[in-house]
């Protein structure tokens, strides 16, 4: 699969703080990319410079599998975008919005916004201020899907909501990408939706990118080791934090460790955790 | 422009924006109807303009900018593909439209209404067209970027209004002379030829720098310096910036106190120079050419002599102004407030009038307006006001005499002990302005005779004789009593023993003499008058000769009041015994004391004056 995405070396300061320091990560067509990080970590930025709101300060971005200097209008056609905390016209109501926001993309399909009314179950007439948070995400992702974007971008767009209405949205969105295929990139710092929905995921920490790969091999990789005996670094292992470890599967199974030691397999929140504890400090975000 | 946004802008605003251009229309309709007082129904567009031009223009902008970025909805069209600069372009151009059109149309209105009434030219249409929509979109790009500054806004107006204000006070400058405001002032509706190029290239000009200036203001940071001016301000910025406004409204206000103001000046008045001092008499029936001369020439001499002794700088000229409306023992100063100097009143040639009594407050005038107000301060207000009368009785030994005598008279009602000296104003306020006058005057000669002549001016030049700071620097000046010992070598114990000593001499003096006024008494009574009020009944008693007629000064008092002129009392006059024509709550503070002519002092004297509170 062609990358639909591709970022090098993106760096973004904001004044002294460095948001991304260096930051590169590839999104493949059709994927959902889980993009973990905690909260100051560099992924609200990230999806900030994709979507067109901030430039890099350096690095280079592909986008459609083409180099970019900077996100124009007509790529913007092309993305959808759901943020963190939406900030619609309150006045309006959900049929107006889709009004307003149709009158922006040459994409824009306004039988497929009220398909997707009906199927998130978002009220037409009533304004976008007297919705709920889970509705007006919903609403979020239906104005994203409406214009039938080439790449969906969706800045942790179930914090604030309560589990049931989480998962309702993850169900959703897993829906619409087994219907349309369409690459998204999931900003999270909740791993468990993101073990839930994603192919692949790239761990993001103070700007910087830790990993990038699909959960299976970043399992297979990171193991903690729990032994009685002082144990240097072996070769090909590189210690993330404390007594968890990460090499090449191979070197798992190779390795003579002393007698006694216990290698126990972990979750993806528990290999998240570990990365995260890594650095102290959160930058930008 | 996007048509999507312009149609969000005009279903978010439109009725806004409809009601501003309904009432723009009801207020044209008004203005039509001065047409007659105007003379033209242009000079009522005029004022349409120069109003609702720069309301419109805060309301067109604070819906589309101050509401936007406040409610942080620009944040929703930055997710939008449409670029930051086309969304302030299409509402840069909207609202310059929204806030035109209505322009547009009441000069289209007022022409076609105008058209039988006033002769209407192609180049006078043009002249009015361009001087109000220059004016108008001027000050619509000014709000726009106004707006844009988000929650420093207000401050920004304060800033633009307060810099106007100082502009028009400090420097006399008329703004509605300048443009832009050139373009709206008096001439609107009636030039019909010139064309006021300076004042239009100035302001187009200036709007041409603000439209830039609001394209930055968006763009910069990538919207983020704009999305952060919009948030609302903590309270430690309201504290700065209220601390930050208030700062050059004092300023402008300390600084409008200190210009210097002008010379009063009255050009009819009969000028007389003595010694370098000047003195204008102004004209009047009562008194010749030659006596005002005369009385000119005095007062200069007296002014002219006083600038040497105390070493005092330039004194303006003082102008005297004759008055028959007042009584002969009232002598008054104008307040003037917009110039400078010494002016004062008299009823000269009415009966009662003493011309070194007069001299006496000319002397003490000068003084306080050298000093700034400063000299009749309490600590050292005996000085003040006993200086005067033996400035002016110190060469006339008839004056001399009179005060001596009203001095004795006046320490059988009241001892100048150490209290007394301290707190004189209570002493004024007891014996009236005649006998207390005198009594200080009693002080300050045993003083001038204590000290020595060469102390007695050193202490008078420490006190008076430099012209003291307009503002708090005069915290920093050391306290009279101090200055008295160390110029003198007396203290104000020392003081009022040595004068309790001379007066009780001349009481015995008094006494062979037998003046009267230690044999009257008066009281003020606080009496129930039905319905929770009560009257103030007032009574003059005598242990000898009653006089045949009296007055009865009295007036409320606030809890601040302290010292209390006699120009501001109320008077009755009264021949008898009486009651005072008001009625007064409980807790109503008052002052009431009864004056009496003593004509064998030639003096007003106070008798029985109280103040309190009703209970």
């Amino acid at each position: 699969m062609h990358p639909v995405v591709r970022l090098e070396k993106v760096s973004r300061r904001f004044g002294k703080v460095h948001a991304l320091d260096e930051l590169s990560l590839e999104v493949r067509e059709g994927e959902i990319y889980g993009f973990l990080g905690r909260n100051g970590a560099g992924k609200t930025t990230t999806l900030r410079i994709l979507i067109g709101i901030l430039r890099p300060d350096s690095g280079s971005i592909d986008l459609f599998g083409g180099r970019v200097k900077r996100v124009t209008v007509s790529l913007k056609q092309r993305i959808g975008y759901v943020s963190q905390e939406p900030t619609f016209y309150p006045w309006m109501t959900a049929e107006q919005l889709g009004r307003f926001v149709g009158g922006f993309y040459r994409t824009w399909d306004a039988t497929e916004f009220r398909r997707l009314m009906r199927l998130l179950d978002i009220p037409e007439r009533r304004r976008s201020v007297e919705l709920s948070g889970g509705t007006r995400a919903k609403l979020g992702l239906a104005l994203a899907l409406a214009s039938r974007p080439s790449l969906l971008l969706l800045d942790e767009p179930t914090a604030g909501l309560d589990a049931v209405a989480r998962r309702e949205f993850n169900d959703l969105l897993a829906q619409l990408h087994r219907e349309r295929g369409t690459t998204v990139i999931l900003s999270s710092h909740q791993v468990g939706e993101v073990e839930q929905l994603a192919q692949r995921v790239g761990i993001i920490q103070a700007g910087r990118a830790c990993f990038e790969g699909d959960a299976a091999t970043l399992r297979a990789q990171v193991r903690k080791v729990t032994s009685p005996l002082p144990i240097g670094l072996p070769d090909g292992f590189e210690q993330v934090r404390g007594d968890i470890y990460r090499a090449a599967p191979e070197r798992w199974d190779s390795w003579v460790w002393p007698e006694g030691t216990q290698i126990s397999i972990l979750t993806l929140e528990e290999i998240f955790l570990g990365f995260a504890r890594t650095d102290h400090g959160a930058p930008g975000s | 422009m996007r048509c999507g946004l312009v149609r969000k802008e005009l279903r978010e605003h439109g009725w806004v924006v409809l009601l501003l251009w309904l009432a723009c229309g009801l207020a044209l309709l008004t203005l039509w109807r001065r047409v007659d007082r105007d003379g033209s129904p242009f000079v009522s567009l005029g004022y349409l303009v120069a109003t609702f031009g720069p309301l419109l223009s805060l309301a067109v902008t604070n819906r589309l900018v101050v509401r936007e970025y406040g409610g942080r909805t620009q944040l929703f069209l930055e997710t939008l593909p449409v670029t930051r600069a086309r969304v302030v372009a299409t509402k840069w151009f909207l609202g310059a439209g929204l806030t035109l059109l209505p322009i547009v149309a009441a000069l289209v209105a007022t022409a076609a209404w105008g058209s039988g009434r006033v002769l209407l030219t192609a180049r006078f249409l043009t002249l009015l067209a361009a001087r109000s929509l220059s004016f108008v979109l001027w000050f619509y790009a000014l709000a726009f970027v106004i707006g844009l500054l988000g929650r420093y806004r207000f401050v920004a107006w304060g800033f633009l209004l307060t810099g106007g204000i100082a502009l028009d006070t400090l420097t006399q400058t008329p703004l509605d002379q300048l443009p832009p405001f050139a373009l709206v002032s008096s001439g609107f509706g009636l030039e019909r030829q010139t064309l006021p190029a300076a004042a239009l290239l100035i302001t187009w000009s200036i709007t041409a720098v603000l439209l830039p200036c609001a394209f930055a203001l968006a763009l910069a940071g990538e919207g983020a310096l704009s999305s952060m001016l919009a948030r609302r301000m903590t309270r430690r910025e309201m504290i700065v910036v209220a601390v930050a406004a208030l700062v050059p409204i004092a300023l402008l206000a300390f600084l409008d106190n200190r210009k210097p103001k002008p010379d009063f000046h009255l050009a009819s008045a009969i000028v007389v120079e003595h010694g370098g001092q000047k003195v204008g008499i102004a004209g009047t029936a009562r008194l010749d050419v030659a006596s005002a001369r005369a009385l000119g020439d005095t007062i200069a001499s007296d002014v002219s002599e006083l600038k040497d002794y105390l070493g005092l700088a330039r004194i303006p000229t003082i102008y005297v102004l004759p008055d028959a409306s007042l009584d002969g023992d009232v002598f008054q100063r104008a307040a003037l407030p917009a110039s400078d100097g010494v002016v004062v009143r008299g009823a000269f040639g009415a009966s009662g009038f003493e011309e070194e009594e007069f001299r006496a407050f000319v002397i003490g005038e000068v003084i306080d307006w050298y000093t700034r107000g400063r000299a009749a301060g309490e600590e050292q207000r005996w000085l003040f006001d006993g200086f005067k009368q033996w400035w002016v009785g110190r060469r006339l030994s008839s004056f001399e005499e009179r005060l001596r005598r009203r001095a004795a008279a006046g320490a059988t009602r009241f001892t100048p002990d150490v209290e007394a000296l301290r707190r004189w104003l209570t002493v004024r306020e007891q014996l009236g302005d005649c006998l207390s006058d005198a009594l200080a005057w009693r002080v300050v000669s045993v003083l001038a005779q204590g000290a020595g002549p060469s102390n007695m001016r050193s202490l008078a030049r420490e006190v008076w004789g430099r012209r003291p700071a307009d503002d708090a620097r005069v915290l920093l000046d050391p306290s009279f009593e101090r200055v008295l010992q160390r110029t003198t070598g007396l203290t104000i114990p020392n003081l009022a023993a040595m004068t309790a000593k001379t007066l009780s001499e001349e009481n015995t003096g008094l006494a062979a003499c037998g003046d009267a006024p230690s044999s009257w008494s008066a009281g003020i009574e606080t009496r129930p008058a039905g319905g929770g009020l009560y009257e103030i009944r007032y009574r003059l008693e005598s242990s000898g000769d009653k006089p045949g007629s009296y007055a009865v000064r009295y007036t409320k008092l606030q809890p601040w009041d302290g010292e209390i002129g006699r120009s501001s009392l109320s008077r009755v006059d009264a021949v008898r015994d009486g009651v005072l024509p008001l009625t007064v709550e409980r807790g109503t503070r008052m002052f009431a004391g009864v004056e009496v002519r003593d004509e064998a002092l030639q003096c007003t004297v106070r008798i029985g004056a109280r103040r309190w509170v009703v209970p």
